[in-house]
């Protein structure tokens, strides 16, 4: 689809997961247009060119390292992002992964294609620990970075709804299934 | 006098790595290599659902995510002793086998070639020369004069609007780049024509998979992909058929481009057949099963020793008792709590114990594998000198036409002998490509075959003992031997360990002060320039590492490239 909201980040590095979950909710209690895709894509590397090729749009939910206090939400234009990753001295806007959003939009650029209208909606970071779970105030911020990627899907034409009954939750690094193992077992 | 050389991070890999070399008389005299993040994902695992740890350990890496899902199912399977239905195995071959081809073009276009190949003496390239020239070598149709002045205009134009972006990081000018223009001018155009090769690439393992990072369709026990000729929702051979569409465009690519690219960079510098030999032990474990039970396999595993070609131990089969018995870790110089020797994965631990880069004590984050008592290279090199040795068909077969090309465009003999070095380990790669190439093709009609045979079993149920229970899963992936082991109580995972390619690769010293594959590769390199160390880079890239999984990273400021420091 032209239209894309990709969330990126490690589930198992803490506040990192944060994109994945707000696609996670996203996913869950919202109907989205047709024309958008909301995708999980956890940590893409270079294969995130592939995602950007065939876009018109995409909105980016990652966590950020920026100023500002742990879990406030910022609204990043690729200007912001530019020199962000794979640059060496790296910015201070650096997001938490190495091959990064930067060098895909440049590659895809220089493959004659890629996204016109790039957002990044950016979750400052506070805790880039081990296993999955946020810190309190990422935890908290997960609406408010649900309602920026809403704000800037509605910007571009495009409104979602609200379900009455949500779906089940899909992010399953959360679940841990004691129950499930239980019943695997013979009696 | 001695010139102390710390390179952190490398660049153009995945993940961090911390190279420190001692520089005497323009060569490497000491190396040590350092993954600077620790990795505590296997800790994440305890006590989980083995059914699902695949959707885990995929997430250890953004690069090679499907290699851990596989290797994860494949450790349970071992561990139950279950066998998976030929639609299963012929699916996660096929994904394997696009993961790879997409992985290797990657690698050598996107994160090696610009070690060898000046991107801005493009701009002083003749386009007509360069596509007579490219003529001369390869059948590929993206060769034209009008395609490569395209390519330049493209290239000057970002050159002048200052956005380099993934080239502002070379060493551009640097004396040991001794390409042509319009050798620099080829090798770019295929650069961004492997963009979108490796594309098609990736589609196949997501179109399989379900999405790509991250794929959706492994189950213990099988696979989840419904197949039905006669339903459009599932896999049906309107769908294989796409798959083949696709195939059918990267293949030559790889046939035409890559590797006739590999064997022309291996032929311009030919010296560095002479460089970056390293400790001489190769490892591979079998990999694409034929059949079910897996008995037969496409690509051969076994070790090589001491450089000895001639004494290669084959392993037929993923039983073979060897392998399983004499793999350990060993913590000496990194930063795990020790004191228990080498542990075999099965006893392994992962507890931190973090001093600080100490020369003669811990300094790394990754542990010292090791295969009785050797430190072992692993990766396409490996698996070409092992299947070459071995007799392998294929392997003859593609090694021996890189070799004659290569032969032929360097005006000398260049011998499987000397494939032991950092140019060996690039030709192994798109050697390994070629064949794999192929055997997509193959693997994809075997499918086929099955499927129109009537078969549509993709999934056998697994059953979970109360008792202890022990497996690991082995997959030969593109950076080289990966193995999962897991040891499974009441149904959960009371221990998992991850011995991947790159640890084996990276490894730092052992308890008797043996230095890794990076150390051993480094002895001897050439550096020209201790301020721009290209040629550590070269023979570090060489073999394609990837920290991400190796150990975990996650670095928030800059820091230096390289510094130096003379003693």
């Amino acid at each position: 689809m032209r239209v894309a909201v990709l969330g990126l980040g490690n589930v198992l590095r803490r506040d990192d997961g944060v994109g994945p979950a707000v696609v996670a909710r996203l996913e869950a209690e919202y109907d989205v247009p047709a024309e958008v895709e909301v995708v999980d894509l956890g940590t893409p590397g270079l294969d995130l060119v592939d995602q950007l090729v065939h876009r018109d749009a995409v909105v980016f939910v990652d966590a950020v390292v920026h100023a500002g206090a742990p879990g406030a939400v910022r609204v990043l234009t690729p200007a912001a992002l530019r020199g962000s990753t794979g640059a060496v001295p790296a910015s201070p806007r650096m997001t938490s992964h190495e091959a990064g959003v930067d060098d895909a939009l440049t590659l895809a650029a220089m493959d004659g294609r890629g996204p016109r209208h790039v957002r990044m909606v950016g979750v400052v970071a506070e805790d880039l620990g081990d296993g999955p779970g946020f810190s309190r105030a990422v935890e908290a911020a997960v609406p408010a970075a649900c309602d920026a990627v809403l704000a800037e899907l509605r910007a571009l034409g495009y409104v979602a709804t609200r379900r009455a009954v949500p779906r089940p939750d899909a992010a399953w690094w959360r679940t841990f299934a004691t129950e499930v193992i239980a019943a695997a077992l013979p009696a | 006098m001695a010139t102390r050389l710390t390179i952190d991070p490398i660049t153009r890999i995945e993940g961090h790595l911390r190279i420190d070399v001692e520089v005497a008389d323009g060569k490497v005299g000491k190396a040590w290599s350092s993954c600077t993040m620790w990795r505590g994902i296997e800790n994440i695992l305890l006590g989980r659902d083995p059914r699902e740890a695949w959707l885990f350990t995929q997430r250890f890496c953004g690069v090679c995510t499907t290699v851990h899902a596989i290797a994860s199912v494949r450790a349970v399977e071992d561990a139950l002793k279950l066998q998976i239905p030929p639609n299963a195995q012929y699916i996660r071959n096929l994904i394997l086998i696009a993961h790879g081809l997409h992985d290797h073009i990657v690698h050598f276009y996107h994160l090696s070639a610009l070690d060898w190949v000046d991107v801005t003496k493009v701009l002083d390239a003749d386009p007509a020369k360069t596509s007579a020239l490219a003529e001369s070598v390869s059948a590929w149709t993206g060769n034209s004069t009008k395609q490569l002045a395209a390519v330049k205009q493209k290239l000057a134009a970002f050159v002048g609007s200052g956005q380099l972006g993934p080239f502002a990081h070379g060493y551009w000018g640097h004396p040991a780049m001794t390409l042509s223009p319009e050798v620099n001018l080829l090798a770019t155009s295929h650069y961004f024509q492997a963009i979108d090769v490796q594309r098609k690439a990736n589609q196949v393992v997501g179109m399989l998979g379900g999405k790509t990072p991250h794929i959706q369709n492994l189950a213990v026990g099988g696979v989840q992909n419904a197949i039905n000729l006669d339903s459009l929702a599932t896999l049906n051979m309107d769908r294989l058929f796409a798959l083949k569409v696709l195939l059918d465009e990267v293949v030559p690519f790889v046939n035409d481009v890559y590797f006739v690219d590999a064997c022309a960079v291996a032929a311009f510098y030919a010296d560095w057949f002479g460089i970056g030999a390293g400790t001489g032990n190769y490892l591979a474990v079998p990999d694409l099963p034929t059949d079910a039970a897996a008995t037969q396999f496409d690509l051969p595993g076994g070790t090589i020793l001491g450089g000895r070609l001639d004494a290669v131990r084959r392993m037929k089969d993923w039983k073979d008792e060897p392998f399983r018995r004499s793999v350990a870790e060993d913590v000496s110089h990194a930063w795990y709590r020790g004191g228990k020797g080498a542990l075999h994965p099965h006893q392994g631990e992962t507890v931190p114990e973090y001093t600080d880069w100490q020369e003669a004590g811990k300094y790394s984050w990754v542990k010292a594998p090791r295969y009785d008592g050797q430190p072992m290279e692993v990766g396409p090199l490996a698996n070409v000198l092992i299947g070459y040795a071995a007799g392998d068909a294929r392997t003859r077969k593609w090694t021996d036409k890189a070799l004659a090309t290569v032969s032929s465009l360097a005006g000398k003999p260049v011998t499987v002998e000397m494939m032991k070095s950092t140019m060996g380990r690039h030709l192994a790669r798109a050697i390994r490509c070629a064949i794999l190439g192929e055997l997509a093709l193959e693997h994809w009609q075997r499918l086929a075959d099955n499927v129109l045979k009537g078969d549509t079993k993709t999934f056998e149920p697994p059953v979970m003992p109360r008792h202890e229970v022990q497996g690991v899963g082995q997959h030969e992936a593109p950076r080289g031997t990966l193995s999962h082991w897991v040891v499974l109580e009441g149904g959960k995972i009371k221990n998992y360990q991850a011995v991947v390619p790159t640890t084996w690769n990276a490894s730092p010293r052992d308890e008797k002060g043996v230095v890794g594959p990076y150390e051993a590769a480094l002895l001897g390199t050439p550096v020209a320039d201790a301020e721009k160390p290209l040629e550590v880079l070269r023979t570090v890239h060489s073999f394609d590492p990837c920290m991400a999984c190796a150990c975990h990273t996650y670095d928030a400021d800059g820091r230096e490239v390289a510094k130096v420091d003379v003693l």
